[in-house]
């Protein structure tokens, strides 16, 4: 900005302010570069945060509704993992893309196996498996087979098939689940999980454990119902273990149960190495839901038994209901409950394709050394101009110009909040150089008419060095626009920035410098 | 000095076709990534006192099945930091690439003294790798289709914007060039390096036929001169800008800058030739024999 204002001040006359083309490019210059960078910030991609991308390929390509289940299940079962800053995105009609923001080391090697593997759905019902994937033929979501939300009655239905074998498992584990007590009818809970953690036990902090200690089926309503830790634990047969520090006794104590697993909170303030030390394998798992254990234990959904099921006879279409108020409420946990349902059988088989994992101490450093290199490439820059033209303020309004167009640049990537990574790096850099390129072709055409006005105007001039430009700048841009698609759009930043300078320079920035060229000379 | 003007001019095409001929031939030399073909890159960055030799570190993970195995080391001498960078193929088909990634990290672990998460990891599936190469050539198609289309609608006239698209075909061989000789991978990064070469390289081709065919000042002699200074200025000032980039990310080893940067100078530096010494040399032949 202080370069500006010198070479305005170089101009010596205030004529030119009142100009349009300087106008739009100051105008551009404060509320596309200056602002956004200010109020909304860069956001910088993996090859700066670090963190981890994994591309699946799935067996064969498939129609939208297929990839969406596909992803929701996907995201159902990371969540599950108990992660933040974890995306699933189709890419195509065959790829998922799976970022996690910052995951390292063990954690990530187990995401990897999740996705490798068929997720495990499991139904329990009194410390029994009743269901598994496997039972589970095929969840209707059409409105014949009765799937859908009922306004009158207020309720929704997800019905789905079983098979032979399932419904069997199911009628004798549910059966006589359904007591009367004292004249009122109380029937068991059914818990679902995906991807129970088996042979795990789960160390919890004292102060989570009395926050947890009852989990309301709807939160923060006390009506709804509610299950404690001791139903969770006997449900999601893992160990749950109050603590605030790990002593030996608990070390014994998960050897003679077998524990090969254990489950931590993110951010406790265990001595994990004493773990590590024993054989087990930790994993630690941040809260993503409402409540830690249900992320801890893969609890996605815990339902009351209705008398007609436990009779001990089987069925093989069942149906599964809920209370809704609305489409909107229905609908979200019809969804929830769908992808629950067929989170033990993707429709389509998935293997992982490509990982790319970036250290997040190796980005930081990066950052800081591109920040370096593009301070002394503009430098550099500036002086092959000034050597070439031996005209200090031509160099210094080539530079000013240059260092607006990269902050217009890096204030609209902002804008559509773009992640910056390497290639969108090189990407500015390249429209960098475009522009001092132009800037050239302007400079040269108005300098050298000095000697032949009488041919060619002024504005003739002008006129064909916009020519040069315009083409110069068409066909770069011609040539970037099939990069938007390579490689699953790997390259995209790389196109985008350059697209991005490419109009910036052309349309704004080149016509405010051809302006205050002709001004000051 | 006007080169032009010289009775010898039209040998100034021999460097351009010369420089040509050579990239064809050297050009099954030009290493393939690991993005292209599948594979698995690992890297890491310790302090350069860690003094581990890349034989220590074959011998080291020689047990594990990894085919192709290449070890390099790189040291940074900036910030005193020395990069390991291990990759291979595949691993025998009876292991788990997961499991074997794992154990490799845990052993460059304890070997080089780096924390298990400050390793770098990049898998690239066969398959995956396939069809990035295939859409890397498709989008150099495109790319020099959609360039053409804008040369030619610029100028309207066959010949000259012939000339100018065989000038960034040349470009993309002498980038090829300097790529085979530095060893520098094909990868989608140097591919979309490629892609802007296309577009880029061409502007001062475009500068140049302008000058010629849409300027009325001078002779045709000293409207190539002046069009050469202008141009050269041009290339000279991203070339340096390159320069730096190169430099630079060749010290702090930040590989994809490298070989982005890398290869866009080869083909600018290139592109003098092909467009100083070939295109104006066409340009003029044609414009004398068209007056």
């Amino acid at each position: 900005m202080d370069d500006e204002c010198g070479d305005f001040e170089m101009v010596g006359n205030t004529k030119i302010l009142k100009d349009w083309r300087v106008r739009i490019f100051i105008l551009a210059l404060i509320f596309l570069g200056i602002i956004p960078l200010a109020l909304i910030g860069l956001r910088f991609g993996m090859d700066f945060s670090g963190g981890s991308l994994i591309y699946l390929q799935l067996e064969k390509p498939v129609d939208e509704a297929t990839m969406d289940t596909m992803v929701s299940i996907l995201q159902a079962r990371l969540n599950g993992f108990g992660l933040k800053d974890i995306s699933v995105r189709p890419v195509g009609d065959q790829y998922i893309m799976v970022s996690v923001s910052g995951a390292s080391g063990s954690n990530l090697d187990a995401i990897k196996d999740v996705l490798a593997k068929q997720g495990k759905f499991e139904a329990i019902i009194d410390g029994q498996i009743a269901l598994t994937g496997e039972d589970i033929i095929q969840v209707k979501t059409d409105p014949q087979s009765g799937y859908g939300w009922s306004a009158s009655l207020q309720q929704w239905r997800v019905p789905f098939d079983l098979s032979g074998s399932g419904a069997a498992r199911f009628a004798d584990v549910a059966e006589g689940k359904c007591r009367k007590v004292e004249g009122e009818i109380k029937c068991d809970k059914i818990y679902m999980f995906i991807d129970r953690p088996e042979n795990a036990a789960i160390l919890i902090p004292t102060a989570l454990y009395n926050k947890e200690k009852y989990m309301y089926l709807v939160p923060g309503n006390p009506n709804s119902g509610y299950i404690s830790v001791e139903d969770l634990e006997k449900n999601a047969m893992v160990k749950i273990i109050p603590t605030d520090n790990i002593t030996n006794a608990i070390i014994n104590e998960l050897k003679s149960a077998n524990v090969t697993t254990v489950i931590i909170p993110e951010n406790s303030t265990y001595y994990i190495e004493l773990l590590n030390q024993s054989g087990f394998q930790v994993i630690t798992k941040s809260k993503v839901g409402e409540y830690w254990l249900w992320d801890a234990t893969g609890l996605k959904s815990v339902l009351n038994l209705t008398p007609g099921v436990t009779s001990g006879e089987p069925v093989t279409t069942a149906v599964i209901e809920g209370h809704a108020t609305s489409l909107e409420e229905a609908k979200k946990e019809m969804t929830k409950m769908v992808v629950i349902l067929r989170s033990g059988k993707l429709p389509v088989k998935l293997s992982i394709a490509t990982t790319m994992e970036v250290s997040p101490t190796l980005g930081r450093q990066f950052l800081g050394y591109v920040g370096w290199i593009g301070l002394l490439a503009w430098v550099v820059v500036g002086l092959i101009v000034f050597v070439k033209y031996r005209h200090p303020k031509l160099s210094a309004l080539i530079m000013a110009n240059n260092l607006s167009e990269i902050i217009i640049i890096l204030g609209i990537a902002a804008i559509i909040r773009w992640e910056i990574d390497l290639a969108a790096l090189a990407g500015i850099i390249a429209a960098v150089g475009t522009g001092v390129d132009h800037m050239i072709v302007i400079s040269d055409e108005i300098l050298s008419g000095g000697k032949r006005k009488e041919e060619t105007s002024f504005l003739g001039r002008i006129k064909r060095a916009f020519g040069i430009i315009f083409a110069a700048a068409a066909t770069t841009t011609a040539a970037m626009l099939p990069l938007i698609t390579l490689g699953f759009g790997l390259m995209k930043g790389f196109a985008i920035t350059t697209l991005i300078g490419l109009a910036v320079g052309v349309l704004i920035a080149r016509p405010a410098f051809a302006r205050i060229l002709e001004e000051f000379l | 000095m006007n080169i032009y003007s010289k009775p010898y001019y039209k040998y100034y095409i021999i460097v351009p076709l010369v420089l040509a001929v050579l990239s064809i031939v050297l050009l099954p030399f030009v290493p393939k990534g690991v993005d292209l073909t599948g594979g698995t890159s690992i890297s890491a960055v310790v302090p350069n006192t860690v003094d581990i030799s890349e034989d220590q570190i074959k011998t080291e993970l020689a047990d594990l099945g990894l085919n192709d195995l290449r070890v390099s080391v790189a040291d940074n001498p900036l910030n005193n930091q020395r990069m390991y960078i291990i990759e291979f193929s595949n691993v025998q088909s009876e292991l788990n690439q997961t499991d074997v990634v794992s154990e490799i990290k845990q052993r460059l672990s304890s070997l080089l003294g780096v924390r298990v998460e400050d390793i770098t990891v990049q898998e690239i599936g066969p398959a995956i790798g396939k069809s990035f190469w295939e859409s890397g050539l498709r989008a150099m198609g495109l790319a020099f289709l959609f360039m053409a289309a804008v040369v030619f609608l610029t100028f309207r006239e066959l010949a000259p914007s012939t000339y100018v698209i065989s000038a960034a075909i040349l470009d993309v061989l002498y980038a090829l060039l300097g790529m085979a000789i530095f060893k520098i991978p094909l990868s989608l990064a140097t591919i979309a390096a490629l892609l802007m070469l296309i577009g880029y390289s061409v502007d001062t081709d475009i500068l140049l036929t302008n000058r010629v065919l849409k300027r009325i000042e001078g002779s045709v002699d000293d409207r190539l001169h002046s069009a050469m200074k202008t141009g050269i200025t041009m290339s000279l000032t991203t070339i340096g800008a390159l320069a730096v980039l190169v430099f630079a990310s060749w010290i702090l080893h930040i590989q994809t800058l490298l070989f982005i940067g890398a290869t866009l100078m080869f083909g600018l530096i290139g592109d003098l030739a092909s467009t100083w010494m070939m295109n104006a040399v066409i340009l003029k032949w044609w414009a004398t024999r068209k007056s």
